[in-house]
Parts: structure tokens; C-alpha cells; sequence
């Protein structure tokens, strides 16, 4: 087959997969698909892994380098310790065997980017191995009920970043800048137990929630702190697996999502159709959201790994006895030392407020949500938790959305959200007034909520008279309504109710509203 | 090479700090005293420092040294050796991909071949269970340095070396594309 | 006459002390003096004006008192493979032709803050590829013990660091820095009639040291004596922040005693049996009964031991060289500095080319051979195992040393003399080196110190060396019983002039036929 038919091909599979794509309910198959995903994670520090120069993003071309970083004959690595503990703690939460000794190995490849030819890695003794993370499956709008998935982790390993390579196509040549060249990451690399997209996005998420709260890595994916790449096959359940293909460039959680769906849909059509399935590497393309083959697969490949000769093997202090020698990372130390994890924080809420899984899941996949959740509730309201996690995640996501700003750009202090629970629990000022407040709060930080609402005229109308005297009012001016109703229309009753909102500008305290009409109109 | 003192026979540089008159610019001369004449004397001084005064062919006690020397290594081949081990053409041109340098000539093919087969002599050695050695400091823990910033903003003397940089990158054509290697006939 | 001055380092300091000699005086002679020798081609560069500079300030410390080490006005060349600051420094390849550092090694800026003057550059082979000083891009080094230096009779230096060795054979320096992977000093030592230290695996840095294979890679000295060596071995030696692998604890410096207060009373001296194998000089094993019966006449204990795997190192050695070279060299591509060819239409093409045209034949071939055995395929077969015949190598040397009670292993460090040119090349690379390499590769397997002292002439005129392997950072009781053999030997550091050279061979040869 010549390459320009088996373009010609794939493009007509191309429509049949996007069809299926947006099928709500896709038929079932007699296919399984199997995913496992590969995450580099770099790790926060200050220096590189081997060397002292900075890690800083966005610094001048070639500023951030050493002579080490850009292989220049005779220097060597000398490995920063920091990203040895930050390892350890990542091993630690992902419940890994964590190696007391533990080596770097060399890989090698040819690449612009790649001054020394090889790249530091650890691949026959990585610092950890055998871990596994268990997390909840739960996308809002796409997974029915939140599940829980405990899937392997295979090793974890330290290793170097290469550099940058910018393809000027026009000039036909490669520009290479070494800043990142040698930064620290941990690969994470994960058994193949994911069975879908959502079950790959969910776990890269909590994988991001847990490295954040170890302040591990910052995991911000568009500057290339988090990526992911993803190997996805198909086979029939009972039979071994199918030929796999990986996905690169994958860059944003949904973005896992889309890719591993597409990927999963490509494969099945082509499986149906009799194809074979081709052992590559495909790049995901955001703008068209299909995954495409890279163009230098056709080369097999041979890393040929070998120890790193300059890098004795690195020991750890496992326990108290060998932990008087300070050159050594202390295990025990870091253990004492765990932050709260966040299926700890999920469980920690779930005993302490009693709140539906969604909830809790949502409260803790956004940060900042959830430090307003825990700084309104610590400030003893007589509001239920459930209300106040409901606003949070209904209201305030809402107006974020419409705002088109990151929860992370709010600029609501948690004390205007205290202040406006009070108002709410004083009836001072309604819902609706309380979804209206988050506007002028986010436009006025410096602003307490009472004092908005006072301005604004936005105070509810508690009193029993006023609203004797708006109920009459109301019945006087809707006689027919009131007719039917007396006739066993019971509902029209919130006809009248939305009057009285309608006349007062939403402010009357509708309970009261309702009470009172009830007993205007059956006496 | 060292200047020696014709006359008298001794290293220049131990005339430096011995002979008096040889201060100044007399390192530019060859000699270190006017009379130009070699004297016998000094020559058979010189000699006599010289000679060995051991005797090689005679020993006091029973050596340690084993008599009939053990045979080690045979590196005599005949003329039309050839290696046993034969890098097929496939193979030959997936280490050239991986080695991206060449191999240009039938004495290079046999040199890499020969080579080979003389790590075959590693294969053939039985180690049993022995834990392979990649370095002599497997029993000192690695050292680490501290987190900080010790290093870079030298750009300047990042680039110096290469041949060709714009605009503080480094220049290499497109990448991405595989090196063609072709079939090796060597006759 | 004086004659107190034996030429040692030392002594040279103290006559700049009291003024009898100036480091600038010193300076200009051995830059004369390399001048002369061209022929030899022992350097790839001298550089004079640093040279001068450093010297004159040299001068000005000692007018003052203020003189910083033994090694203050000593003019010591190293080997163009450490890299030096704004001084190009090439391995002898046209890879690096144009490579000027921006950094300097350990060593070379330990040397600078020591006072000492370095003299230049010197030639070796290629990437240290090589054990005769015949594979530079800058042409081979001739041994000073030639009698002929014409049409290809003249004999090898040994190598690698070749240069370095004839630097100090033939007068123009005190001192030279080499590296020793498998014998690269040593063997250079040897054929040269100097004294070659390889030290401890880890005693000194190898930041800046631009690598063969690392895992063996070694800086060592070479000088006139032992006490020489000693003086450069203290100064450039101890942990280094910049290489993971110099040992952390401190170690002492090395003092010897002076000569009449060493004895080798109790010295328990091993002769491994392995090295008295087929192709071994007479001469050169007769030295070695000799030393060893001398040894034993002077309350040595000398004892045969068995080290059954040591004659594998070659082989090990080949392999573990040939795949550490195969990854070290994969840096070389003409982006980032190096020889870069002049068109290419891909990155890949570019590099093959840079490449293809930067490197010898030699340095080509182990790189395929390297990657050949680190084919995921061939790799537990050949690396790992070597690896573990490594260990064995090493738990031989346990056993002798830890077990057996041995202070020091005595043996040749060639089998031969040195070879002539004309000869040597009719070998390949991968031959010469097993030849040459044979006894000094098992001290770089298991990182032990290893010295080679000259002893005598052999009947060709050239120089006979013996080497002393002891314990890990040992260097002390090593070098200790190399000093007191070499006064016992009394083999003259600096080759003669020619006319004397003639002269002494025709004493040696009619010394021979009176015993025959």
C-alpha cells in the first residue's frame, strides 16, 4: 500500500469515526479497550537534577543552562537532593515499594534537542515501583455515578527533560534552546488497567490534585509541567492484547479524555473494517481533535540502555538507624511529614458534613472551592453544609463559567461568602440576591456583602405586615386566578407567588409569601 | 628536548641552579662553560652514573615467579584469517543508524568484526550467580548537592563553541528524518 | 659542582627559594627545550604566553616568601584531554580542532592554585583510543630512546597519554598530568623510563578529564621520580563538588619518610602467578625475578598468589571500553560545539557527516562495536556479562589483598620494551592494545592505585619497567615501596643525550656477551 491511498483510507474511516464520536449512546462492541498512560511530571525545584542552574519557566533563550545542560565534553552530573525527597514523597503517596538503592541508567538517542546523545533515566533500578492510586471516576455530565478505581503504578522514576526544538519549516532548519534541557521529572509510568477515556482523565486529575498537594510539581500542563502520553489497544475480552499505539502531545485533562475516546473509536473501525492495527506513535491534534500518526515511527528503535558510570548508586535512609547519616534522604522524615492527601480530605468531609460523593469529589478537584467551603464552615454559620457546597459548586461555578474566568481568578474572599451565609441565614437577602451579590463581590473585593446590599436596596422583605399587605394586594388584583384556585387548582398558588416576586423585584421572602397566601386563600 | 652540556655532560636544568654563570639569558646557550672541548672524564662519569649496577642474571633465593609461562593470549593469525563472527548487512546498517558514523572500508567491517568475536571470549567465561559490577564505588552512597541556583546565565560561553547559532539558539537542520543507510558491498 | 640536585621537584624549590634559580629562568628553558624536540611531537600546544605569565608570577611569590605549594614555578604540561580555560583542547581529534573550554578541569585549576606553570598541551591518541601515541590527528609521538627517528624506525612512546610521557623523559618538564583507562599512563611510563601513577579510582577528580569510559577513566602522573609524582599526586588530589564519583572522606595526604628511613622488612610482596605468561621479554622477567629476589634479600615476604581471572581483564576490558565509548561519544554532533559539517539537508545527516569526517577509524569502529553489545539483544550477553567477570577481577584482588594479607602485587608493566613504530603498526588498534594493555587493565577493572617505576635498559636500550598494584587508597604503602625500589635500582629519570645513549648501548650489549 503507497501512502497516498492509505491516506485516501483513513479518511473515510475518519467520517465514520467522528459519526460514532457524537452518537449519544454508542452501540455496544465486542471490543475491549485497554489504556495505560505514561506521566512526566516535573518536579518543583529551584536548580536542575544534575546541575545548578535554574529551572525557571520563560527565561531567556540558552540563559538557563550550564556547561553540564549542554553536554559540553568533561563535566558531569551531580544529582540536587530535592528531587530525590520530592520523589520519595510522590512514591509515598502512590503507595509504592520505595528501592533503598536505586541507579540511573543511560538511554540513547539522536535528537537536535538532546546535546549529549543519551538521556538520564532510571530504568533498571527506578526509586520506586509497585504502587497504585485509587481514585473516583466522576466527570459531571459524563459518568452517570462516581465510581472508585485502583489502578497499578509501575515504576517511578527520576530523569532529565531535553531541550526545546522549534521547527522553522520555512527556513528548513531546527532552532534549539537548552533552558529546559536536563530539568528534573518523574516519569510515572501505569499498568494498563484504565478501560475508557474518563477512567484515564479522572486519574490524571487526582494524580494532579495529589502532586499539588505535596507541592511535587505545579502541574500546569500548558507550560509542560504535567504531560501525558497515553497507549491505548483493543483486543476481544478472554483474548491477549491487541497491537497498541501511544498518543504524545497531550495537553490538558480533557484533552485525555478526547484523545483516548478518538483513539479507542480510530482502532474499532478499523478492527471492524479488518484493518490491522499499526504499532505507532500518534500525536493528538487539538485543533482538528483527532490523533495523527508521527512521521518518524518507520525506525525501529533501540535506546540501548546502559548504568550511568558517573552516578554511583543512590541509598537511602530507610530507617532511624541509617538516618544519622544526613547525606542521605530521609525516608522516615518524609513520611512523617505527608500533607493530606486528597481521597483523605474527600473522606475527612465525608465524615465531618455528610455531603453526597459528587459533592465531595467536585469540593476537592477544585482547590480553591474547597478553601472556601472549609473557611465558611470553620466559621460556625448555622448554615447546613450541604447548602453552602451546593452554592459553591452550582453558583459560583456558574457565574465563573459566565464570567469565562478559572475558579482560581475569583476574587470573592472567603469573609464576603461568610458575611453573605450570614445575610442569607438572617433572610436578609434571598437567593436570587445572593447569586446577584457574587457579581458585585467579585468587582468590589474590598466591599462587605451587607453593605452592597443595603446600597443596592437588595434587602429581603421580612415584614409580616408588608407582606400581609402584598398578598392582599395580589389577590385583589388576580381574581380569577384566585377563583380557580379555590375551585382545587391548587397549583396557580405560585402564580400568584411569582406576582408578588415579580411586583417586588424577587426581595419578598417568598416562604412568608407563600404562608400567607396559602392562608389568605383557604380561609 | 632537554639541553645537555656538551662539555660536561649533564642535564641543562640541573646546571641551572648549580653553575653559577648560568644565570640570565643562558638558557639560549649550549654549554655551560667556555671550553667548548667534551671531557672524558665527564663522559665516563656520566656513563658509570648511569650503568646499572645490578646484576639481572643472578637471584639469591627460589623465585616466586612460576618457570614455564602460561599461555594467555594468541593474537597470531594467519594471512587469510577471516572472523568467525559475521555482522550481517541488516545488522550493520542498524548500527550505522544508531552510531550515525560510518563504516567505509572492508579493514573497518574487519576490525568491528574482530572485535567481536574477541568480547566472544567474555561469553565463553562461566560467572554463575555473580552480581555484575558497573562501578568500584557501589558501596559509596552518592553524594547530592542542595537545591540552589549555582550555575547558568553564561550564554555567552554556551554558544562560543558552536559553529553556527542565530538569535542565541543553536541552528541544526529539520529533524525527523531518518538517515538512509545503504547496503555495504566491500570487495 | 653540586651534585645534590637530582632534578626533582623538591630540590627545584629550593634553590627558587634561595634565588639560585628563577621559575621565569626555568619557564623559558623548558620552553626552549620543547622547542628542540619538536621532533618528538609531544605537544599539541605550548602555551608560552600563560606559561610566561604564570611563571613571572611565580618569581614574584617566591622574591616575597609567599610561594603557595612545592609545585609553585614547576612547569608541568597535561594532556589534551583536560580541558583548560580559553586554551583549545582537542583529544587529538579533528573533532575538537577548534574546541576552546570556557571551564577548567579539577586538576588543571588545583595545578594553577598550587603555583605550578603549565607548559602546554600534549599529544596522545585520539579520544585516548589507542595504547601507542599513533593515533593523533596531530601525528604520532616519538619515544626520546629512539635511536632512529627516521622512516618509521623509530619506537613508540606507548600511549595513550604518550605525550605526557616523553614531556618528562625527555627533560622539558618536571611533571605531566595523563589519564589512565587501561594503562594510559603506566604503559607510556613504562616504554618512556618514567615513573607512571594511576591512583586510586575516585582519589581524583575527573571534572574537566574529557572521558574515555568513565567507569575506568583516571587522571594519573608522571614524572622523574617518586617523590615527583607524590608532589603532583598531593595537589591535585581529594573530593570534588563537581564529580559524584571522587571518594567524600578525606584522605591524607602522601608522606613518604625519607629514603634511609624506609625498609621493606615484612612487606608482603604477592607475584601473581598469571603474569608470567607466554610473550613476556626474558629481559623484561628476569627484571621482575630480580626486583622481587632483591625484595625478598631485604626482609620482604614474597609470595606467589593466584589470581585466577585477571587475565580476562583484556577482555572485559574491550567490551566495557568499546560500549562506555560508544555512549560518550554519542555527544559529538557539531551543534553544540565540535567539528560540523558543512552541509546537510537533515539533523540526522548532519550529525552522520560531522561525525563520519570528525573521527579516526579507530574511534568509529568501537563506537559500532560498543552499540553492538549494548543492542537490547546482545547486551545481557556481552555487557552484563562482562560486567560480572568485572567483579570477579575485583574480588580477586579482595582476596589477595583482604585475605591473603598482600601489601603490594608486583609485576611487568609491559611485556616488552618499546616496540618499533614500523612493527607496532603492522597490529591492529584491537591488538596492540590487548599486547600493551595486558597487566594494567585489571587495576582500572577494580580501581586500585598502580605504579610503573623504570628499573633498567633493556639490551636495546630502552627503558625495562616493573608495576606495583596496592589496596584501595593505599597510595602510601605503594608508593612507599616504590621509592625504595627505586633507590635500590637507581634508573636515571631523563633520557641521555643521543651520543651517550650510543654509548651505553654498546657497554650493555658487550655487558651481555661476557655473561653468554
Amino acid at each position: 500500500m503507497n501512502p497516498s491511498c492509505r491516506f485516501v483510507i483513513l479518511n473515510k474511516f475518519d467520517k465514520i469515526i467522528v459519526r460514532n464520536l457524537t452518537k449519544v449512546a454508542p452501540k455496544k462492541s465486542k471490543w475491549q479497550s485497554v489504556v495505560g498512560l505514561e506521566v512526566h511530571a516535573q518536579i518543583s525545584t529551584n536548580s536542575k537534577l544534575f546541575s545548578g542552574s535554574g529551572c525557571a519557566f520563560g527565561s531567556p533563550l540558552n540563559s538557563s543552562v550550564s556547561l553540564f545542560d549542554a553536554a559540553i565534553p568533561g563535566t558531569l552530573p551531580v544529582l540536587n537532593k530535592h528531587c530525590v525527597e520530592l520523589a520519595v514523597k510522590t512514591a509515598l503517596a502512590l503507595n509504592c515499594e520505595i528501592n533503598p538503592v536505586s541507579m540511573f541508567d543511560r538511554k540513547h538517542y539522536f535528537y537536535a534537542d538532546l546535546p549529549a546523545g543519551y538521556q538520564i533515566t532510571q530504568q533498571r533500578a527506578p526509586l520506586a515501583r509497585k504502587g497504585q492510586i485509587t481514585y473516583p471516576v466522576f466527570t459531571p455530565g459524563v459518568t452517570k455515578k462516581p465510581y472508585y478505581k485502583t489502578v497499578r503504578l509501575h515504576q517511578l522514576q527520576l530523569e532529565q527533560d531535553s531541550g526545546k526544538s522549534l521547527h522553522d519549516d520555512l527556513a528548513g532548519r531546527s532552532l534549539v534552546d537548552l533552558n529546559r534541557a536536563g530539568v528534573p521529572l518523574m516519569e510515572l509510568v501505569f499498568e494498563p488497567d484504565i478501560e475508557d477515556a474518563e477512567e484515564a482523565a479522572s486519574l490524571v486529575k487526582e494524580l494532579a490534585l495529589i502532586l499539588k498537594s505535596l507541592e511535587c510539581c505545579s502541574c500546569k500542563m500548558e507550560e509542560g509541567a504535567l504531560r501525558v502520553d497515553a497507549n491505548v489497544s483493543l483486543h476481544k475480552p478472554g483474548t491477549p492484547l491487541g497491537t497498541r499505539t501511544e498518543i504524545k502531545n497531550i495537553g490538558s485533562i480533557r484533552n485525555v479524555a478526547q484523545a483516548v475516546n478518538y483513539e479507542i473509536e480510530r482502532q474499532r473501525v478499523l478492527l471492524d473494517a479488518g484493518e490491522e492495527i499499526q504499532n505507532e506513535t500518534r500525536s493528538w491534534d487539538a485543533a482538528s481533535k483527532r490523533t495523527v500518526a508521527m512521521r518518524d515511527k518507520e525506525v525501529q528503535q533501540d535506546y540501548r540502555f546502559m548504568p550511568e558510570p558517573n552516578l554511583p548508586p543512590l541509598h537511602l535512609a530507610m530507617d532511624t538507624a541509617s538516618a544519622s547519616n544526613e547525606e542521605l534522604v530521609n525516608v522516615q522524615a518524609i513520611v512523617h511529614a505527608m500533607p493530606m492527601l486528597p481521597e483523605d480530605k474527600r473522606k475527612r468531609l465525608a465524615e465531618m458534613y455528610n455531603l453526597p460523593q459528587e459533592t465531595l469529589i467536585i469540593l476537592v478537584n477544585e482547590e480553591v472551592l474547597l478553601d472556601y467551603f472549609t473557611q465558611i464552615m470553620d466559621s460556625k454559620l448555622e448554615v447546613p453544609p450541604k447548602t453552602v457546597a451546593n452554592f459553591l459548586i452550582n453558583d459560583l461555578l456558574t457565574f465563573c463559567n459566565r464570567e469565562n474566568i478559572s475558579v482560581n481568578e475569583c476574587k470573592i474572599s472567603s469573609n464576603q461568602f461568610i458575611d453573605l451565609f450570614k445575610l442569607m441565614q438572617a433572610q436578609t437577602i434571598n437567593l436570587h440576591y445572593a447569586r446577584l451579590l457574587l457579581n458585585e463581590m467579585h468587582s468590589h473585593p474590598d466591599k462587605v456583602p451587607a453593605q452592597i446590599t443595603k446600597e443596592k436596596n437588595w434587602e429581603q422583605i421580612n415584614d409580616p405586615e408588608k407582606i400581609e399587605e402584598l398578598c392582599r394586594e395580589c389577590v385583589k388584583n388576580n381574581p380569577k386566578v384566585v377563583e380557580q384556585f379555590k375551585k382545587g387548582k391548587e397549583k396557580l398558588l405560585y402564580a400568584l407567588v411569582g406576582d408578588v416576586a415579580k411586583k417586588t423585584d424577587q426581595r419578598a421572602n417568598m416562604a412568608m409569601v407563600v404562608e400567607k397566601l396559602q392562608q389568605m386563600l383557604k380561609s | 628536548m632537554l639541553r645537555w652540556c656538551y662539555p660536561c655532560v649533564r642535564p641543562f636544568r640541573e646546571i641551572f641552579v648549580t653553575h653559577k654563570q648560568f644565570t640570565g639569558k643562558a638558557a639560549k646557550r649550549l654549554f655551560c662553560s667556555k671550553d667548548q672541548q667534551r671531557s672524558d672524564t665527564a663522559l665516563a662519569q656520566e656513563l658509570e652514573r648511569r650503568r646499572t649496577k645490578i646484576d639481572f642474571t643472578e637471584i639469591k633465593y627460589p623465585t616466586k615467579v612460576p618457570e614455564t609461562p602460561i599461555s594467555c593470549i594468541n593474537l597470531d593469525k594467519s594471512p587469510d584469517y577471516t572472523p568467525s563472527q559475521i555482522v550481517d548487512s541488516q545488522t550493520l546498517q542498524l548500527l550505522e543508524r544508531l552510531s550515525l558514523v560510518d563504516l567505509d572500508s572492508k579493514e573497518a567491517l574487519r576490525a568491528l568484526e574482530d572485535s567481536i568475536e574477541f568480547a566472544e571470549k567474555v561469553v565463553k567465561i562461566h560467572t554463575g550467580c555473580v552480581r555484575p559490577m558497573y562501578t568500584v564505588l557501589e558501596n559509596h552512597p552518592l553524594k547530592t548537592r542542595p537545591d540552589k541556583v549555582t550555575d547558568g546565565n553564561i550564554k555567552e560561553d554556551i554558544l562560543k563553541n558552536a559553529s553556527v547559532t542565530e538569535e542565541d539558539y543553536f541552528v541544526a537542520p529539520p529533524g525527523n528524518i531518518p538517515l538512509e543507510t545503504k547496503e555495504k558491498k566491500f570487495d | 659542582m653540586n651534585r645534590t640536585f637530582s632534578g626533582g621537584i623538591r630540590q627545584l624549590g629550593a634553590s627558587f627559594a634561595s634565588g639560585a634559580a628563577s621559575p621565569t629562568q626555568i619557564t623559558e628553558h623548558a620552553l626552549q627545550a620543547a622547542k628542540v624536540a619538536s621532533h618528538l611531537n609531544a605537544f599539541i600546544r605550548l602555551t608560552p604566553e600563560v606559561a610566561l605569565s604564570s611563571s613571572n608570577e611565580s618569581s614574584f611569590r617566591y622574591q616575597r616568601r609567599g610561594q603557595r605549594s612545592p609545585l609553585e614555578g614547576v612547569p608541568i604540561a597535561v594532556k589534551d584531554n583536560y580541558c583548560t580555560k580559553d586554551i583549545p583542547t582537542t583529544c587529538a581529534s579533528k573533532m575538537l580542532e577548534k574546541f576552546v573550554p570556557t571551564y577548567n578541569a579539577t586538576v588543571v585549576d588545583r595545578l594553577i592554585h598550587a603555583g605550578a606553570v603549565l607548559l602546554g598541551k600534549t599529544n596522545m591518541d585520539e579520544f585516548s583510543m589507542g595504547s601507542g601515541s599513533v593515533e593523533s590527528f596531530f601525528g604520532p609521538v616519538k619515544n626520546v630512546w629512539s635511536k632512529d627517528f627516521e622512516n618509521d624506525n623509530w619506537r613508540i612512546t606507548g600511549g595513550s597519554s604518550g605525550g605526557s610521557a616523553v614531556a618528562v623523559a625527555s627533560g622539558i618538564c618536571f611533571a605531566a598530568i595523563g589519564s589512565d583507562t587501561g594503562g594510559s599512563v603506566r604503559i607510556p611510563a613504562s616504554y618512556c623510563g618514567v615513573v607512571g601513577l594511576k591512583p586510586t579510582y575516585g582519589l581524583i577528580s575527573r571534572h574537566g578529564l574529557i572521558p574515555l569510559a568513565n567507569s575506568m577513566d583516571c587522571p594519573g602522573v608522571l614524572a622523574n621520580n617518586v617523590d615527583d609524582c607524590v608532589s603532583v599526586l598531593n595537589a591535585i588530589s581529594g573530593p570534588d563538588d563537581c564529580d559524584s564519583t571522587t571518594i567524600k572522606e578525606p584522605y591524607p595526604k602522601v608522606e613518604l619518610p625519607f629514603l634511609d628511613q624506609i625498609n621493606v622488612e615484612g612487606i608482603r610482596v604477592g607475584i601473581p602467578e598469571q603474569c608470567s605468561c607466554e610473550g613476556l621479554m626474558p629481559e623484561v622477567r628476569d627484571t621482575w625475578v630480580k626486583i622481587a629476589d632483591i625484595l625478598e634479600d631485604n626482609g620482604a615476604q614474597v609470595r606467589r598468589v593466584s589470581m585466577p581471572n585477571i587475565l580476562n581483564s583484556i577482555y572485559v576490558y574491550s567490551v566495557l571500553n568499546q560500549c562506555e565509548v560508544a555512549s560518550n561519544m554519542a555527544r559529538y554532533d557539531g551543534v553544540e560545539y565540535g567539528h560540523r559539517a558543512s552541509t546537510a539537508a537533515s539533523t540526522e545527516e548532519l550529525y552522520a557527516k560531522s561525525r563520519s569526517e570528525g573521527f579516526n577509524i579507530v574511534v568509529k569502529t568501537r563506537i559500532l562495536a560498543g552499540n553492538y553489545f549494548l543492542l537490547k539483544r546482545n547486551y545481557d550477553n556481552y555487557y552484563i556479562r562482562a560486567m560480572k567477570v568485572r567483579r570477579m577481577i575485583f574480588n580477586d584482588f579482595k582476596q589477595v589483598f583482604e585475605k591473603d594479607g598482600i601489601d603490594v602485587l608486583l609485576t611487568p608493566t609491559t611485556l616488552t620494551d618499546a616496540p618499533l613504530y614500523r612493527e607496532f603498526v603492522t597490529k591492529s588498534n584491537r591488538d596492540q592494545c590487548a599486547l600493551n594493555d595486558l597487566f594494567t587493565t585489571p587495576a582500572n577493572l577494580a580501581g586500585i592505585p598502580a605504579v610503573s617505576i623504570p628499573i633498567r635498559l633493556s639490551s636495546n636500550c630502552l627503558p625495562i619497567s616493573l608495576q606495583l598494584m596496592g589496596n584501595t587508597l593505599q597510595e602510601n604503602l605503594l608508593l612507599r615501596v616504590a621509592k625504595w625500589i627505586e633507590s635500590r635500582v637507581d634508573f636515571q629519570g631523563v633520557a641521555p643525550p643521543e651520543d651517550l645513549r650510543r654509548m651505553m648501548e654498546i657497554m650493555i650489549s658487550a655487558a651481555e656477551k661476557k655473561t653468554s
